[in-house]
């Protein structure tokens, strides 16, 4: 059982498909292509859903790799090691289940290349994976790197015009990012060197509290911009509408769905896990950009016509919360947090998808110019309009739960009356939310349908399970959160 | 004497036999069999390769009273160079179709180069090094103009200005260095400096000494030359002007600074501006050109400036860093060098005209690409771990140097700029009618590239051992 | 002694500003031998009254003046190879790089 359930196979699997792909060897044929990919992606489902049958609280999957009996850079302490707790568990099945969605998605939109594409999306879930699972800064980094090249080449290669554009951006600004968090990363393996003694990288080596707190604040600040790129934190957002709107529907939901959540996870595994005292210090200040993030770009999404954008802008909005359920620093703005990640994950799948098949039918994503399809596409309006209703926090769907718990953590935190009056300020997320998805609701499905659109078709069968899935996921959080919760809470 | 020469000099012995063969075979042979100096370089530094084996290292041999020295950290130069020197050599096959009459002499004056770096590096005593060092210039002169053409020889005479002048300083610091403690042997220097205070000429001529060394890595002072040069310069030459020269150059400013210049704390303010502005100058000026070889040369003076300032911070930690990061970096040269070469010279250098190369050449173009990754410093190639190892010397030295860090850190972003700038025309798309260019090769171009590359990744993705041994001569210095 | 030094410092920097400001070619091989001489002069200076033992100024000086003679042989001969094309002494005319 033991050897079955290893983290390495979880990681390295898509790896090594996505290098027999890029091999001259395998087949060019399309279907062939994709059809192998899609099973592939369906047994990492499977597996991982095994692994998390199988996860239990009290022992983590831990997995250690040697390279000729040793650690893997001896002389900086940087150990090839990975370990899964609840957190990452989750993470990790989330990631495989978006995957594999985005997998169906791509059947309408990819049209060239396929070989190339699909090693790409293996290449990203093994780098994204990496990062949910590594117990080393430096491994962390090597994927938090190494997840820079698919995805440019998963942006810039099937996008729309300005795609390419977008994801230099992309590249640039993670790469900013990634940079100052570099220094971080470096000073406190030198600092925690100097005072503990260990030469180590581990996570678990890391013991910051006999750190003077001016070095804790600065490594913990030059940590949080390089997950403020990703996640992203308002002043650093401006790549993120860009990428998101060109690339193709598959990679916007993977972008937005499972990239994000890194930034997230990073700043859950550096700062709220281990540099703890110093974000007691930064949290009511990140709390601050949280509800900027909420607010702000709330109204910026209603101020958009492209419905990706409005999307896109959508998103920013959310991980404002899941900073905010971090930045409450109680087991219940943590659970809610971690659980606002899986419910946003599913929404933006949704609707990503949702955007994309309007886009295939009107050739256009315009809401101004697309209106009444709902006549055509019963089927699809139903969707979308469950999948806003859900993100909008109306109960019986997962968001609600999340908002709410998340606004219970912060009032609940124990850190400053700030991170209080936050939550409270934070509500209105609700009804800004339905204002923007409303708007994009009524404007595009309903009213008359122009000429132009009467050959529309409904949603094909491909389409159907996808949106099927989400909603699934959606209700099933929605009416038991516990599953999840006590996952979380427990750890 | 003679005893010096069989225990440490055996391999410097066969380039110079190697040299005088390839010179009697110029006079000798008729300009037909001009394919055959490669051949016979590339057994020449074969040869030497192989008896480093017999030069003694253990413990430190000082030759020729006390002006040629040998230990492992000499040995580990030597074989690095020699390597880039084999790799250079198999490179030149298109320049020497060129000047077929030229082919021996041009091959000799390629080995003599080899034969200087060697010396520079295992130099005791300023004469020698002073020496050595124009021996290598010399032979890099004759090496940039040796392909037809009037660039080349514009290149040739702004190299010969700026090395002549920037000797000339080295010199000047040289004599007040001999002046002051009465010695130009570095054993004598250092066990004088070491028990003095240190004064305001000594430091001043440290600097001078050093920065005239370091005109060849392209800091500071003398850093324009790099731009004009590397404009007008065959690929193979710059695959050779981009490594031994700077291998050699590292080597000795390395030791320097620890041993004869050690006491002078002038001289690492000095030498950290300098990087920093090199860094920042370097950076900026690439993201305007569409040149290759332009960006190329700004890419060099930039890693140099990053690896030069870890070295100014001297310790042994950040010494077996920067040797770390110098073997990493020639190999990700030598593979984007082999790449040009097999590109051709002859065609235009600016990125867009490397569009589209992918569709038709996977692989010579993703050995470029991983290369050009591996510049930019991305992981699973030797750039990733090399700069982190680097960057943690420069964090170990102290929070002062957190800000220089930084800097670098955000250098290193523009650079990935530039470097995006050459690698996405390789996979751009192209207009329906054109079907892309198919590179023709042979195989000696095929196998630096390949095998560089392959090095590249293999000490990306397991460095340990070779981290290990830098930390094994660092420490032995 | 210093009035020596004297004299090699003001060469050299006589022969540093003039490498470098100067626009013509033959001019700026000059200040590169005003360099040199400059140089030797220490050497020996520092050969005549520091150094009791080895002598090893001189030697470097000596050294200095061959390598000095074929640095410019080469640097005429580069030039001549440069100068058949544009017929000018003056450095700014040799911007085509």
């Amino acid at each position: 059982m033991k050897i079955l359930l290893s983290i390495p196979f979880l990681i390295f699997m898509p790896l090594v498909i996505s290098i027999l792909l890029l091999s001259p060897l395998f087949t060019n044929n399309e279907i062939i292509v994709r059809r192998f990919s899609k099973s592939i992606f369906t047994f990492h489902f499977l597996y991982s859903i095994l692994m998390l049958a199988c996860f239990s609280q009290a022992n983590p999957y831990v997995s250690e790799i040697h390279f000729l009996g040793m650690d893997w850079v001896q002389s900086l302490g940087i150990k090839f090691v990975f370990k899964i707790d609840s957190v990452s568990m989750i993470l990790s099945v989330l990631t495989s289940f978006v995957f594999l969605l985005s997998s169906i998605a791509s059947k309408y939109n990819i049209r060239k290349n396929h070989k190339f594409y699909y090693a790409m999306l293996f290449l990203l879930m093994s780098a994204i994976l990496g990062i949910f699972t590594s117990a080393d800064m430096f491994l962390f980094f090597l994927f938090w790197e190494l997840e820079l090249i698919p995805a440019y080449f998963l942006i810039s290669n099937w996008g729309e015009d300005g795609a390419k554009k977008a994801g230099i951006k992309f590249v640039l600004f993670t790469f900013f990012g990634s940079m100052i968090m570099l220094l971080g990363i470096l000073l406190l393996h030198y600092y925690n060197f100097v005072s503990n003694g260990i030469l180590s990288a581990s996570f678990s080596d890391i013991m910051v509290s006999s750190l003077p707190g001016y070095i804790q604040n600065i490594i913990a600040i030059c940590i949080l911009i390089g997950f403020g790129v990703k996640l992203p934190i308002i002043p650093l957002h401006t790549w993120l509408p860009d990428a998101h709107t060109s690339a193709v529907t598959p990679v916007s939901m993977i972008l937005a769905g499972i990239l994000l959540k890194t930034g997230a996870y990073g700043i859950y595994r550096f700062n709220y896990l281990t540099l703890e005292d110093s974000f007691k210090v930064i949290a009511p200040v990140l709390a601050v950009f949280a509800i900027v993030n909420i607010i702000y770009t709330a109204f910026v999404a209603y101020a958009q016509k492209d419905i990706k954008r409005i999307v896109a802008y959508s998103s920013i909005s959310n991980m404002g919360l899941i900073l905010l359920g971090l930045c409450a620093y109680n087991s219940l703005g943590l659970s809610a947090s971690v659980f606002h990640m899986v419910a946003h994950a599913l929404i933006t799948c949704g609707l990503f998808m949702v955007a994309g098949i309007v886009f295939l039918r009107c050739k256009t994503r315009n809401i101004d110019e697309i209106c009444g399809i709902a006549s055509n596409m019963p089927r699809l309006f139903g969707f979308a309009t469950l999948i806003v209703l859900a993100s909008v926090g109306i109960p019986l769907f997962a968001p609600f739960v999340s908002e709410i718990l998340t606004m219970l953590g912060a009032l609940n935190s124990d850190l400053s009356d700030v991170i209080k009056y936050i939550g409270v300020f934070s509500l209105p997320l609700l009804i800004l939310s339905s204002c923007y998805m409303f708007k994009f609701l009524h404007n595009s499905f309903t009213g008359n349908l122009p000429d132009d659109f009467e050959k529309i078709n409904d949603i094909s069968v491909h389409e159907f399970i996808i949106l099927a899935a989400v909603l699934f996921g959606l209700i099933i959080f929605g009416l038991y959160p516990n599953t999840l919760l006590n996952m979380v809470v427990g750890g | 004497m003679i005893n010096d020469i069989f225990n440490i000099l055996l391999p410097q012995m066969i380039l110079a036999l190697f040299i005088v063969v390839q010179l009697i075979l110029s006079m000798v042979l008729s300009p037909r069999y001009f394919r055959y100096a490669r051949l016979v370089s590339i057994v020449g530094i074969f040869l030497s390769i192989l008896f480093l084996t017999t030069v003694q290292v253990e413990p430190q041999y000082f030759g020729f009273h006390n002006s040629i020295m040998s230990d492992s950290y000499t040995l580990l130069f030597d074989f690095v160079i020699l390597v880039c020197g084999f790799f250079v050599a198999l490179l030149t096959r298109n320049l020497v179709k060129t000047i077929k009459r030229n082919a021996y002499t041009f091959h000799a004056i390629l080995l003599s180069a080899i034969f200087g770096a060697m010396n520079v590096v295992s130099a005791n005593d300023f004469l020698t090094l002073f020496i050595s060092v124009e021996l290598l210039s010399f032979s890099t002169y004759f090496l940039i103009a040796s392909s037809k053409g009037y660039y080349s020889k514009e290149a040739s005479f702004k190299y010969l200005l700026t090395s002549t002048i920037s000797s000339g300083v080295f010199l000047f610091g040289v004599s007040y260095l001999y002046g002051i403690t009465g010695s130009i042997n570095f054993s004598t220097i250092y066990e004088y400096i070491v028990n003095q205070e240190s004064s305001i000429l000594y430091s001043i001529s440290a600097i001078m000494i050093v920065l005239g060394l370091i005109s060849k890595l392209a800091v500071f002072p003398f850093a324009n030359w790099i731009i004009d040069v590397y404009k007008g310069t065959e690929s193979s030459i710059l695959a050779f002007l981009s490594t031994v020269p700077k291998l050699a150059m590292f080597g000795i400013v390395c030791r320097l600074l620890v041993f004869p210049l050690g006491n002078s704390f002038e001289l690492t303010f000095a030498l950290a501006l300098s990087t920093l502005v090199t860094a920042f100058w370097a950076n900026t000026y690439a993201i305007r050109e569409n040149n290759v070889k332009i960006i190329l040369a700004c890419s060099t003076a930039a890693n140099c400036s990053y690896a030069l300032l870890a070295a100014s911070l001297v310790s042994v930690y950040n010494l077996s860093t920067v040797i770390f990061y110098l073997i990493c970096y020639v190999f990700m040269n030598l593979s984007v060098f082999a790449f040009l070469n097999i590109y051709g010279d002859k065609n235009s250098q600016d990125v867009n005209s490397f569009k589209g190369l992918f569709h038709k050449n996977h692989g010579v173009v993703g050995a470029y690409a991983i290369s050009i990754l591996a510049l930019a410093g991305f992981p699973i190639t030797s750039g990733f771990i090399s700069k982190i190892y680097l960057f943690t010397a420069i964090a170990n030295s102290g929070l002062i140097f957190v800000p220089f860090l930084l800097i670098l850190l955000l250098l290193t972003v523009y650079a990935l700029f530039y470097y995006l700038k050459i690698l996405l025309p390789l996979f751009a798309k192209f207009s329906k009618n054109d079907n892309g260019i198919e590179i023709k090769y042979v195989f000696s171009q095929k196998f630096v590239l390949i095998v560089t590359t392959v090095i590249t990744v293999i000490i990306g993705i397991y460095p340990e051992k070779f981290i290990e041994l830098c930390r094994f001569i660092a420490y032995n210095i | 002694m210093y009035q020596y030094l004297m004299v090699g410092l003001l060469l050299f920097i006589i022969g540093l500003l003039g490498s470098v400001f100067v626009k013509n070619v033959i001019k700026i091989l000059i200040s590169i031998e005003f360099m040199l001489l400059g140089i030797n002069i220490n050497f020996v200076t520092f050969a005549t009254y520091c150094d009791n033992i080895n002598f090893d100024g001189y030697v470097v000086a000596l050294f200095y003046i061959a390598i000095g003679a074929v640095e410019l042989a080469v640097a005429l001969y580069l030039f001549y190879l440069m100068y058949t094309k544009k017929q000018s002494d003056n450095v700014e005319k040799y911007t085509d790089l």
